[in-house]
Parts: structure tokens; sequence; C-alpha cells
């Protein structure tokens, strides 16, 4: 049973709410006819999910959502837009505003109810085990290596501890190629229907690597909005201590929505004049989190490298890791396995071991 | 005892989107929109907002009416809501995907029609009524074609088409 708050000003969808969700839902229910007063009762007795309806006289659900987010004790609060306003520009503005869900009337019952338990779960799932790590892999250049990396990462950490390894590539999943897998399971099904439990959608790898893989397919499935990546990484946590990211090379709001929530972030750079350009520009954007922010140099093909050096001085930060090439990784991969997993020893998997051991320690 | 509902729509004029609540006690909404001996369509709790921001709400109306003339398409999210009471006995046996555009808007979507020829030149200068009910929409705002609309039926305003396409052939 949960604290429900409703606000509607549409008298008879208030009354029908309040006595579904009570018989049905066995919540608690505190129905209000507008916007600010809804805010006072919320502001009273903090509810565990709101139902906020758009068009309403006076203040709209949007503003309303914006006010509850702002406010120390209601930010935290499920919320559930329910309007009869069902555009994706509406569904996008819901969640700019700051919902957890954007639903069109007329609601359907059962997907209402389905989607408080959801928020409710969620919100459970969102106290994660003492720690447990998000960590991405990220740069904005792609081709320096941050799959194998992440991937390497993951096999390195999972002999720690449970790890999971996410794929959160927006077209088409580079892991499930890496490490020979079909990506029978990927997060486009979370997206498909948000009560799928995120977990039920990891897939074991021959080495018994946890993977959330991307959809196989490019276009089929749009770039998990940042409630929805927030949502799905904080699932993982709950049954994982290390959920390693590899990102995309993007900088969107959802790829901001990983890096706030990441505990460290591993900054990958190549070797090449752009790929320090781009890591340049990189770390001025992330200067907010520079405090989390791990260097990684990574050698992607032979031949003769800028010295360490000459590199640190042009990005103005410390390398924390500099990986050399390791010709290993190319015939590794090709038979679908991850390098740390079966080669130990080699330049790259000493490089990851150092990351991790630095991940361990900071 | 006379049976009514309310139908929230997305009206669209002039550069605005009113979403608005229709009364439907008599006739459908589409029957009260192509109903040519009727100017104005009346609705209650309108809101609205302009097209580049659709999703700000600038402005609320308890009862508000409308100059049909002036309308560029109205838009449902469901199919029932937006077909006149004959369409939903049936609608025409061919199927033909239309792109066509109206001030602020490009729209694409089905239409059905009865004749396998189908000539768009007699269509729209002879076909009675002065909206056209397209199927399964999308409508691009022109100036940001980020902001789509999507809705299981429009009506089009006939008199605000300034170019219409037949993708099918």
């Amino acid at each position: 049973m949960a604290k429900v708050l409703i606000i509607d000003d549409n008298y008879d969808m208030l009354s029908m709410l309040k006595m579904i969700l009570e018989r049905q839902g066995k919540h608690e229910v505190t129905a209000c006819t507008d916007g600010q007063e809804g805010l006072a009762a919320a502001y009273k007795a903090p509810p565990d999910v709101a139902l906020v309806d758009v068009m309403m006289p006076g203040l709209s659900g949007y503003d309303v959502v914006k006010q509850l987010r702002s406010n120390p004790r209601t930010e935290k609060i499920g919320i559930i837009i329910l309007t009869a306003r069902g555009q994706s520009v509406d569904r996008d503005a819901a969640m700019a505003a700051g919902a957890d869900e954007h639903m069109t009337k007329p609601a359907n019952i059962e997907e209402l109810l389905k989607h408080i338990d959801t928020i409710l779960e969620r919100d459970k799932a969102k106290t994660p085990p003492a720690g447990t790590m998000i960590l991405p892999v990220f740069s904005i250049k792609g081709g320096v290596g941050v799959t194998t990396l992440a991937i390497n990462l993951a096999t390195v950490l999972q002999q720690i501890a449970s790890t999971v390894l996410v794929d959160l590539a927006p077209t088409i999943g580079q892991c499930a190629f890496f490490l020979g897998m079909r990506a029978e399971k990927h997060w486009g099904q979370y997206l498909e229907n948000r009560t799928t439990p995120v977990d039920s959608l990891v897939q074991k790898h021959a080495t018994g690597l946890q993977t959330l893989l991307a959809p196989p397919l490019p276009g089929q499935h749009s770039w998990p909005n940042t409630d929805a990546t927030t949502t799905m990484l904080a699932q993982l946590t709950a049954t994982a201590r290390f959920v390693v990211v590899d990102m995309p090379p993007l900088l969107d709001s959802t790829a901001q929505a990983v890096l706030t929530q990441a505990h460290r972030i591993l900054l990958v750079s190549g070797d090449d004049a752009l790929a320090i350009q781009v890591m340049r520009a990189t770390l001025q954007t992330l200067q907010e989190q520079k405090d989390r922010l791990i260097v990684v140099r990574n050698a992607t093909g032979p031949g003769p490298r800028p010295p360490a050096e000459a590199v640190q001085k042009a990005l103005r930060i410390p390398l924390a890791v500099d990986i050399a090439y390791d010709p290993a990784q190319v015939t590794v991969a090709a038979k679908g396995l991850p390098l740390a997993a079966v080669q130990p020893k080699t330049p790259l998997v000493i490089g990851v071991k150092r990351i991790a051991q630095l991940l361990l320690t900071r | 005892m006379q049976r009514t509902h309310k139908v929230t729509a997305d009206f669209f004029a002039q550069g605005y989107r009113v979403s608005g609540t229709y009364v439907v006690t008599r006739r459908a909404l589409a029957d009260e929109i192509y109903d040519p001996t009727t100017n104005y369509l009346q609705l209650e709790e309108a809101y609205l907002s302009p097209i580049m921001e659709p999703a700000k709400i600038s402005a609320y109306y308890a009862l508000t009416l409308f100059d049909k003339s002036n309308l560029d398409f109205v838009l449902t999210l469901d199919k029932k809501d937006g077909l006149r009471r004959d369409q939903s006995y049936g609608m025409g046996t061919y199927q033909l995907t239309i792109c066509l555009t109206v001030p602020f808007f490009e729209i694409t979507g089905s239409l059905y029609v009865a004749n396998k020829f189908f000539n768009p030149r007699i269509y729209l200068s002879s076909d009675a009524g002065i909206f056209i009910s397209l199927m399964d929409v999308t409508a691009r705002c022109t100036f940001n074609p980020d902001v789509s609309y999507q809705g299981g039926v429009a009506l089009v305003n006939r008199a605000h088409i300034s170019f219409f396409g037949e993708t099918t052939g």
C-alpha cells in the first residue's frame, strides 16, 4: 500500500481514480482539484506517488511537477503525468518537467496500477547497496577502444564482485559483436515495456560475464531517455556491485545523466592529434565531474606514439593509466572472448587491472 | 436520456495548438466539423499553446468558439473520435499514402478512397465537404521538424492545403 496524491480538475475523473486506487490498488489516496491545493497537500504530507493532470486552470501540471521537484520534501516522490495531451512532445515535456511517467487519458487502470508499482519498486531499488559503483567508459571520439576497455574492465571486476556490462550504443551494439553473442535480450525490450524488470534482460556470456546488450538492429528503438536510463542503471545496481557502461560517443542529456549518476568516469583517449583535441574539449565540458574522472590513454594500433608527458601537457591532466598496443586483443576478439578472461598478463589486461585497482582504492 | 461523452482533440490554426474538449451529444466531433451548415465549433476547457512550444500552456479558456473555416486541421489520438458516423461503418477500399502541407505543417497519412483511379485534382476540387480525413497521421512542424504530432485521424481543412502529394503512385 502506498500514499497516492491525485491532482486533477475534472471531478469525475478524480472520484473515479480515487475509488479505483483505493479499492483495486489498496492505496491511501488524497484527491485535490487544483495545482495549488495539490502542492499544499504534497508539502504537508509527501505522498509516495503523485498523479498529476496537465491541463488545469491556474497552475498547469508541468508547473506542479517542477515545484514538487524543487522542494526537498517532495523532490524524490514518484510522479505520473496523466493527461489527455498524448503527443510525443507532451511526453517529452512531462519528462523534462521531472515526471517519472507520462500516461494518456483515458487511462488503462491495469497499466496505471502497474506504473505505480514500478515506481514504488524503483524507489526501493534507488538505494543501492554500499560499495556499488556505476562506471561509464567514455570517449566522444569513436575508435579509441572504449568497448574493448569496457568489456575487459567488466571481466576483471567480475572476478572481484558481481558485475554487469551495459552496452548503451544507440544504433547497433558492439559488445555483442566483440563477445560473439546474439542480443536475444536487450534494453530495447525494457523501452517497449517499462514494467519489465531490467535484470531479466541480462544475458550471460560463456565466461560468466553478465551483459545488458543493446538492440541488435539499428533504428528499431530510440536511444533511451534520461529517465529510462537512470531507472535501468538503478535497477542493475540493486543486484550487481559494479555496473560498467560502454558509452556511445555522444554527450546528450541521456549520456550526461549516466555521467552524473556515475561513481567514477573512465575517459579514454587515443594517440592521434584529433583524439587529444577531443579529449581536451571533453575535459572542459566535464569540469563539474573532474573529481570522478580517470583519464586513460589507449593505443589501438601499432606504431610510434607521442610521449605520455606531451599528452599530459596537452591535456593538462595526468594520465591515470597508459595502455600500450596489444596485438593479442585482435586475435582474442575474433573468438568472441574478453582478453582478460584468457590472457591475463598482456599489456591491455595489465592496464585494465591497474584501472580496477584505482577504482577500488580511490 | 441523452448520452454524452467528452472527446479531447488538438485543434491547429494559424500557428497555435489548442487542446480542447468537445462534448459529444447528438453527433460525433467529425460530423460536427464536416457539417457545412454551421460555421462554429464549441469547445470546453481549451488550452492554448504556440506550435513552436507545443508543451507550453499559454492560456486557458473554459469555453471557446472556433471558426471552422480558419482551422488548419484537427487531430484526434483515437480513430473512433475522428470518424464521421458514415465512416465508422466503413471507409473507401483503396488506401493511398498522402503528404500534404497546410500552414506551419507537413502532414502525412493514409487516405481511403472508393475509386481505384484516384485523381487528386478531381478529389480536391469536387469531393463534398470542406475537410478531408487522413488516417494514422504524422504532422511535422515546418519550422521545427523535431516537433511532430501523431494521431489516429486528422481532419484537414481542404481550403488550407497548398501542396498535395500521393506517394503510393
